[in-house]
């Protein structure tokens, strides 16, 4: 009896205190972005030499979205003869391939890929793409994003920087003012660009690669083998593999582009739940290379470290509140009383949100927004389902592991209005 | 309320003030009827269409309620909580509150553009509402579990205890921030170093 007190007294303490440098490092952004010189990416320079790019845009039954990006990437200032877009079309049964071929018959940069055999999902589907796309640099998009006129060109001179792998640019949902939840993703989304990444990036240490608004230069990735179709993380899976092999990965603030976020929460559930295997999944096979790369510096690696752990926090936290139950139950809360305040004010609803409520509020002031900081509070409500659902993921990575099983990726839901004219 | 009483103890290095006043155990057929009350919510709230972050808290505490239920059905005797150890444990846990408001709403106003005053008053009346409403809320749940029962115990704690504490504290917080990005929203110097 006294040795499992101790085993969940000691589990608390753990909580809090893996919580605490959670904190810490979240803060240390926070003061980076406010206060620290800022690294600005290169979209301000002007090339006339710009590197021929593959925009590719997976899609699975993507009809409610495709005229509206297509709409956009055919209007782009990138020169034709440097450009080439191949939207995959994986699997769809909707009208997707069909508004995809009215499209290449009409503009001969577009070039589909049409998948109707073979193992379903983004980094199978990338793979399949590579192998005949003709650009030196690669860029995708989700098939819910709005790229603007400019942006290609914003992110191929960045490419110009010869030890730049990949880039990420900024995610603004466009639909946030749905309904609470889109204005919940919205505040989330704001926090982790403008403090998390771009401090990240100021810090010289591990910016995310997001796997949309993104580029990566094709060679080393093909070199590298392309993406794990096992994993469904197959952004984060890159960010690792280029990042422990010494590739860097650019984060540019300025290059943004609207998304359309989740609109539902079981739609969000099921997104979050599928992020969180995905990264699991990531966590397991590059802990070790992580640690033992050569071309990342300790404070790079750490932060790797904090990068590949963040998920495993929701099932973490989980256990606490499991764990403080039993000792409320047992009569042991005590002592831990005043901590277990610690754990529910700070951990509890900052890591299950990915970003503290100071990060978020920063991000927001940075960002010029006022009325939509008052909805802070409500990010509780993003608290649980994360917590939950990052949790079943989490596990769900962890029976992956252990069985070898396949995953089978599991699409978000669109809810934009179908059909923007051709 | 004729046999409450007032007791003081030592708690880090001071003295904290405790009330003590009989408690009440739920019968076993309340007990009963709260279990099936809790074993149906967890039942029919994940099928009923509710706002779903709602829906899962009201499971989680519907859980409480099962683990609280079930106690005092089987083990009575087991519950190890009187209303003065209760009583101890809701002033520490709000000591510790007290403790941590100045400690992260300091955190959080630290990198916000506006003066040191404006964030002084912030922390000073998040810290006072801290303390009014834990004093009132330690009343509420006293008055709670005397009249219905130790059965509410658990789930007052876990609902309204510290959790609640996140509202207020990133309520707060919010409406200053919110109020400061509108003051500085028609200055263009301030904007300089944003990018």
């Amino acid at each position: 009896m006294e040795m499992g007190l101790l085993i969940l007294k000691s589990y608390l303490l753990f909580v809090i205190g893996a919580m605490l440098l959670y904190t810490l490092r979240h803060f240390l952004f926070t003061l980076n972005r406010s206060f620290g010189q800022q690294r600005i990416a290169y979209h301000d320079i002007l090339d006339s030499e710009l590197p021929s790019i593959s925009v590719l845009i997976p899609m699975h039954n993507e009809e409610r979205t495709v005229t509206y990006i297509l709409n956009r990437l055919v209007s782009v200032d990138y020169p034709l003869d440097r450009i080439e877009i191949i939207p995959i079309n994986d699997h769809s049964v909707d009208k997707t391939g069909e508004v995809l071929d009215y499209y290449a018959a009409r503009y001969p940069q577009i070039k589909p890929l049409h998948r109707s055999a073979g193992e379903r999902g983004k980094p199978v589907g990338l793979n399949d793409a590579l192998r005949i796309a003709q650009g030196e640099i690669i860029i995708i998009f989700d098939a819910d994003y709005l790229p603007p006129r400019g942006i290609l060109r914003d992110m191929a001179v960045c490419f110009k920087d010869p030890e730049i792998g990949a880039l990420m640019g900024r995610v603004v949902p466009d639909n946030s003012f749905k309904n609470l939840l889109t204005r919940l993703l919205d505040l989330e989304r704001s926090g982790g660009y403008q403090v998390d990444q771009q401090a990240r990036y100021n810090l010289k240490l591990i910016p995310q690669y997001g796997g949309t608004v993104a580029g990566f230069r094709k060679e080393p990735v093909l070199a590298l083998g392309g993406f794990n179709p096992k994993i469904l993380a197959e952004d984060t899976e890159l960010t690792f593999k280029l990042f422990v092999n010494g590739w860097k990965v650019m984060y540019a603030n300025r290059i943004e582009c609207y998304e359309e976020a989740p609109e539902r929460w079981d739609v969000r559930a099921r997104q979050i739940r599928r992020w969180a295997r995905g990264h699991t999944q990531v966590m397991f096979t590059y802990f070790l290379p992580l640690l033992r790369t050569p071309h990342l510096s300790l404070t790079e690696k750490i932060d790797g470290l904090f990068l590949l752990f963040i998920y495993t926090t929701s099932p973490i936290l989980l256990l606490g509140i499991c764990d403080s139950l039993v000792l409320f139950f047992l009569g042991e809360m005590q002592i831990l009383a005043s901590v277990l305040v610690f754990l529910f004010l700070t951990s509890l609803n900052t890591f299950g949100n990915f970003a503290p409520f100071y990060q978020i509020g920063m991000a927001s002031v940075l960002d010029g927004a006022t009325n939509r900081l008052r909805l802070l509070p409500f990010l509780l409500f993003n608290f649980f389902i994360n917590m939950w659902y990052i949790s079943f993921g989490f596990v769900e990575a962890i029976i992956d592991l252990v069985t070898h099983r396949k995953s089978v990726w599991d699409k978000t839901e669109r809810f934009r209005i179908k059909g923007e004219k051709v | 309320m004729e046999d409450m009483m007032l007791l003081r103890q030592s708690f880090l290095q001071s003295t904290i003030y405790l009330l003590d006043l009989p408690g009440k155990y739920p019968s076993p057929l309340f007990s009963f009827l709260f279990f099936c009350f809790a074993f149906l919510s967890i039942y029919l709230v994940p099928r009923i269409k509710l706002y779903k972050p709602l829906g899962l808290w009201l499971v989680f505490l519907s859980g409480i309620n099962i683990l609280s239920s079930v106690l005092f059905m089987l083990l009575p005797s087991m519950f190890p909580y009187t209303m003065l150890k209760f009583s101890e444990l809701y002033i520490t846990t709000e000591v510790g509150m007290w403790f941590f408001v100045p400690v992260i709403m300091g955190i959080a106003l630290l990198p916000i553009p506006a003066g040191i005053f404006s964030k002084f008053v912030i922390l000073f009346l998040t810290l006072l509402y801290s303390m009014i409403f834990g004093i009132v809320r330690y009343i509420v749940f006293l008055f709670i579990i005397a009249k219905l029962s130790y059965l509410f115990m658990p789930v007052l704690y876990f609902s309204l205890g510290p959790l609640v504490d996140f509202i207020y504290i990133v309520g707060i917080y919010s409406f200053y921030v919110s109020k400061v990005a509108e003051n500085i929203a028609q200055d263009c110097k301030v904007w300089k170093w944003v990018f």
